[in-house]
């Protein structure tokens, strides 16, 4: 079956990926980034995990993220920014874009740009189709320069903070639905603990998008037979506030 | 009716108790025509299409996950075709057992689903076998015998347009008469229908020889006697491939039936998480695919849960099957909170017996609407709604029923409903071996499985083992085999016993049981002389045979007929948490082990255990303590269920003294014969040379109610 795992397989080297993938899932938060350079990467990691993976004071950010890539899964992936190497969450490069216009607002295209691990020809085909389509519009300073903003938020308003109690943006249900498709394959049905485990999100987080998308009706949940999965995997997937388990979900149609 | 007389009528009876749709020939619950109406429309489209064009190639899939409605929705198309809107009939295939005879296996439960009456509250009532022969009749074999006959002759025929079904009222004599004519005209009608078939579909009208036709037409292969009387060829030589060939031709020749008279068959394959192997699962496909590109006028439609298509089967089955089937893909939806609304009000307003319900008293509507509107399933639904009223009503949270005990009741009603419609479930060898190996897999605890050794399907392909049990410690290097037969052909009966005989020629210590539904025939001497004699040297050379008869037989195909319905989730269980829960593998597993205790399958086990620990001679320690507690009464009663599966109702006192539960041998068997001498209304005691005979008189079986 897809994706399933041993129970009890966490030991040594085994548990890189999900320690990696925690430390990086709490500086994104942190920094309210879908980015972290190597470096703050670097030193935001337990010093037994840094001796695992070979890591040095001296070691330069280009060996480390060679060192690191091949633990960062699906949901992560190097890219290069303005100054440093970055781990960057696995989103398109308008994605990228739209998400930090949305975080801050009324920034001009250059501060944007300066804010994302992306090299000139991929940041500016990436804003201007967004322009184009109208997720982004623009408004001009005194300066006559172009304030970038999305689409629902007033030009100028402060940037909103991204609680978790708060709804669901956007974004994060944009980033389900994708992940959704990516880890469908094609297929209607999708395990939930996949899902999980594609985005990477904290728990809480990825729960009440769940549960927002099922209220909205644009996905419906379905129990399904739980005895061949493993303990991690019905932890993965999704309980609600009555307790019913389920496992996997549709994309709805109507 | 006021509030207070609402309540009583819901203490009475809670009409959210049930959760399963059950059997899907009754429509059990109201049906709101909103949910899932989409599958439901789209299913009805194709069959009008068919209808409209028989020649028409198409499938349907239907994917939904536990509790989502896909029993409900078969109730619901059957329905449909019961209102003959449009006219159509019905078949429900549950999973197959033995992809060595797929074809042999479609033609047979499509036949015994023709079988069955069209209208369920009809027993006896005609089936749609009936109306397709009547059709033949009415439509071409009689119109064309009026045009020599007179104006009276006219008029039956036009009363007989009517209603076709008339046609089997007529006498016996005249059908007769018809039946050379209609042979010719199926054969020119139909160039590449056998002339088998259409005899046996003639043969069909007269109720002497009906059963023998519809044995025919399911595929079996019947004994010379009948097959002569039926005019049709034999079958006992033919090969396994022969078979499959023949099964393949007559869903063919019924398609084209069914085409020109403009019947489409609906034919829904269920449960479909019981395919456990590769090969069944590819066997599924060949199915389907054999009725949608070589049978006209069938709609094949395949319900399978959402995940096990997409990550099991889909990936197993022909691109050329799949395809068609995705054409034609619906996935059951949860309910909105309106449809979930509407389904509470059709169970209250049918509690209530009122034609229209403007409120949901006692439920608190708005309430209602806030847990409907996360989207649950139908089942999710009837769950909530039974916790809810359980609170209001200030019942406790749920019925302390254990898995066990909910397993039980289950299997009683499954074994009744199998007692009771005994030709919707005809002897099927894949169905007992299912049943036996369920019960040997789990019902034997470690010190008796220690004992029985491990049971397994023979490593090497043979024809006529079901199961091996393999070398216990007490007996090393014995080997057991199980051998089940369903077989009504002497020569395939003869042969599966030859191997009986053989294995326990090959090892003195190898034992062999022999299992055979009393319902295929076995006639007594001078009958089957060769298989008769080959029987006495089977259990001379210490084979055991059992005959299970109608009512052991009902607990082995309820027993595989209930792991179906755990395997697809279908038992539930009320939950304290999420409202209700399905039963799981695990707990029918501990049922098997500690809940069947008193049921007629046992006795393979207890041959099993005397076989495996001393050919049958010695009986483990715990038996014998439990033989001293045994009565007389018991015992005689036990010694009558042995001697009634024996030829001539006889067998010697030391046969019966070895296959009863308790200590009889030895000395026992003379406390065994002061029993049997003790009950002499019921036993005749025959002294022979060397030992005692005891038989079981004719009479008090008569006195029984039993034919003999």
């Amino acid at each position: 079956m897809a994706g399933q795992k041993k129970a009890g397989d966490h030991s040594g080297t085994q548990d890189i990926p999900a320690k990696l993938r925690e430390r990086i899932e709490r500086g994104l938060e942190r920094t309210e980034r879908d980015y972290l350079t190597v470096p703050q990467l670097v030193r935001s990691l337990p010093k037994r995990l840094r001796n695992t993976l070979g890591i040095e004071g001296e070691t330069k950010p280009g060996s480390i993220a060679e060192r690191i890539g091949p633990y960062l899964g699906v949901g992560f992936r190097i890219r290069k920014g303005q100054r440093s190497l970055c781990v960057c969450r696995t989103i398109s490069e308008e994605e990228l874009v739209f998400r930090e216009a949305a975080r801050r607002p009324g920034l001009t295209s250059k501060q944007l740009k300066a804010k994302l691990p992306l090299k000139e020809s991929e940041f500016l085909p990436a804003l201007n189709s967004l322009l184009q389509r109208g997720d982004l519009f623009c408004t001009l300073n005194r300066e006559h320069r172009p304030l970038v903003t999305p689409v629902g938020q007033p030009a100028g308003a402060p940037v909103r903070e991204e609680e978790d109690q708060g709804p669901m943006t956007r974004e994060e249900r944009n980033a389900f639905h994708k992940a959704y498709e990516t880890v469908g394959s094609g297929r209607r049905f999708v395990r939930i603990h996949l899902i999980r485990e594609h985005l990477q999100w904290p728990r809480e987080r990825f729960d009440r998008i769940l549960a927002e998308l099922r209220r909205n009706f644009e996905v419906q949940l379905h129990g399904g037979d739980p005895s061949s999965m493993t303990e991690t995997e019905i932890r993965d997937s999704y309980k609600d506030e009555q307790g019913r388990l389920y496992i996997a979900l549709t994309w709805s149609e109507r | 009716m006021d509030r207070e007389e609402k309540l009583r009528v819901l203490r009475r009876k809670n009409p959210f108790v049930s959760v399963s749709a059950g059997d899907p020939w009754e429509l059990a619950y109201p049906d709101v025509e909103e949910v899932n109406l989409e599958p439901f429309e789209g299913l009805s489209a194709l069959i009008r299409e068919i209808a409209d064009n028989p020649g028409t190639n198409c499938a349907g899939l239907v994917l939904g996950e536990v509790g989502s409605g896909k029993t409900h929705l078969i109730s619901r198309l059957l329905e449909l075709g019961r209102r003959g809107d449009p006219p159509f009939v019905f078949a429900y295939v549950q999973p197959l057992e033995d992809p060595e005879q797929t074809f042999r296996y479609l033609l047979r439960e499509t036949v015994i689903n023709l079988c069955r009456p069209l209208h369920q509250d009809q027993k006896g009532g005609s089936s749609a076998l009936d109306l397709l022969v009547s059709r033949i009749l009415v439509g071409d074999v009689l119109n064309e015998s009026v045009r020599a006959e007179g104006e009276r002759a006219r008029k039956t025929l036009q009363c007989l347009r009517r209603d076709p079904l008339r046609v089997f009222s007529m006498g016996r004599e005249r059908l007769s008469r018809l039946q050379r004519r209609g042979v010719a005209f199926l054969r020119r009608s139909f160039g590449d229908m056998s002339g088998d078939m259409a005899r046996a579909l003639f043969a069909y009208v007269d109720p002497e020889t009906r059963a023998d036709a519809v044995n025919w037409l399911k595929g079996a292969v019947l004994d010379d006697e009948d097959a002569e009387r039926l005019r049709v060829q034999s079958r006992s030589e033919y090969s396994g491939a022969a078979l499959e060939q023949e099964a393949r031709d007559v869903l063919a020749g019924l398609g084209r039936l069914l085409a020109r008279y403009r019947i489409p068959l609906l034919t829904c394959f269920d449960r479909l998480e019981n395919l456990e192997t590769p090969e069944q699962i590819r066997a599924q496909g060949k199915m389907v695919e054999f009725l949608v590109d070589s049978v006209r006028s069938v709609l094949p439609v395949i319900f399978a849960r959402g995940l096990q298509w997409e990550e099991t089967m889909r990936d197993q089955l022909n691109q050329h099957v799949v395809s068609r089937l995705e054409a034609n893909q619906f996935v059951l939806a949860n309910c909105t909170p309106e449809q979930a609304l509407a389904l509470v009000c059709e169970r209250l307003r049918i509690a209530f017996g009122m034609k229209v319900l403007d409120h949901l008293y006692p439920f608190d509507e708005d309430e209602l609407r806030e847990v409907f509107s996360v989207g649950l399933s139908p089942r999710e639904v009837i769950a909530q709604a039974n916790r809810k009223l359980r609170s209001i009503l200030r019942e406790e949270p749920a019925q302390a029923e254990s898995a066990e005990d909910r397993l039980r009741r289950e299997f009683k009603s499954q074994v009744q409903a199998v007692r009771g419609d005994p030709d919707s479930h005809p002897p099927d060898r894949g169905r007992l071996r299912r049943a036996l190996e369920l019960y040997l897999g789990n019902g034997l605890e470690d010190g008796k499985a220690a004992r029985a050794g491990s049971v397994a399907r023979p490593a090497k392909k043979d024809k006529y083992v079901d199961l091996e049990v393999l070398r216990s410690q007490e007996r090393k290097g014995a080997k057991g085999l199980m051998i089940i037969d369903t077989e009504l052909h002497h020569a395939s009966v003869r042969a599966a016993l030859k191997r009986g005989v053989q294995h326990l020629e090959k090892n003195p210590k190898n034992f062999v049981l022999y299992i055979r539904d009393s319902r295929c025939a076995f006639p007594e001497p001078p009958k089957w002389k060769a298989t008769n004699e080959m029987l006495e040297t089977f259990r001379a050379k210490g084979g055991i045979a059992l005959f299970l008869d109608p009512e052991q037989a009902a607990e082995w195909y309820a027993l595989a007929l209930l792991a179906y319905a755990v395997r697809e989730g279908d038992i539930s269980l009320p939950d304290s948490g999420s409202g209700s829960r399905s039963v799981s593998w695990s707990e029918f597993k501990d049922f098997i082990n500690s809940g069947l205790r008193d049921d007629g399958i046992e006795r393979v086990a207890e041959q099993l255990r005397k076989l495996a620990h001393g050919g049958g001679r010695e009986i483990p320690q715990a038996h014998r303590e439990q033989g001293g507690d045994i009565d007389a009464e018991q015992t005689a009663d036990a010694a009558a269920r042995i001697l009634r599966d024996r030829p001539m109702y006889m067998a010697s006192v030391s046969e019966v003294a070895a296959e009863l539960p308790g200590d009889f041998s030895g000395r026992g068997q003379e406390r065994l014969l002061r029993i049997l001498k003790g009950d002499p209304d019921r036993f005749e005691i025959v002294q022979a040379r060397d030992a005692s005979l005891v038989k079981l008189k004719r009479e008090w079986l008569h006195e029984q109610g039993e034919r003999v």
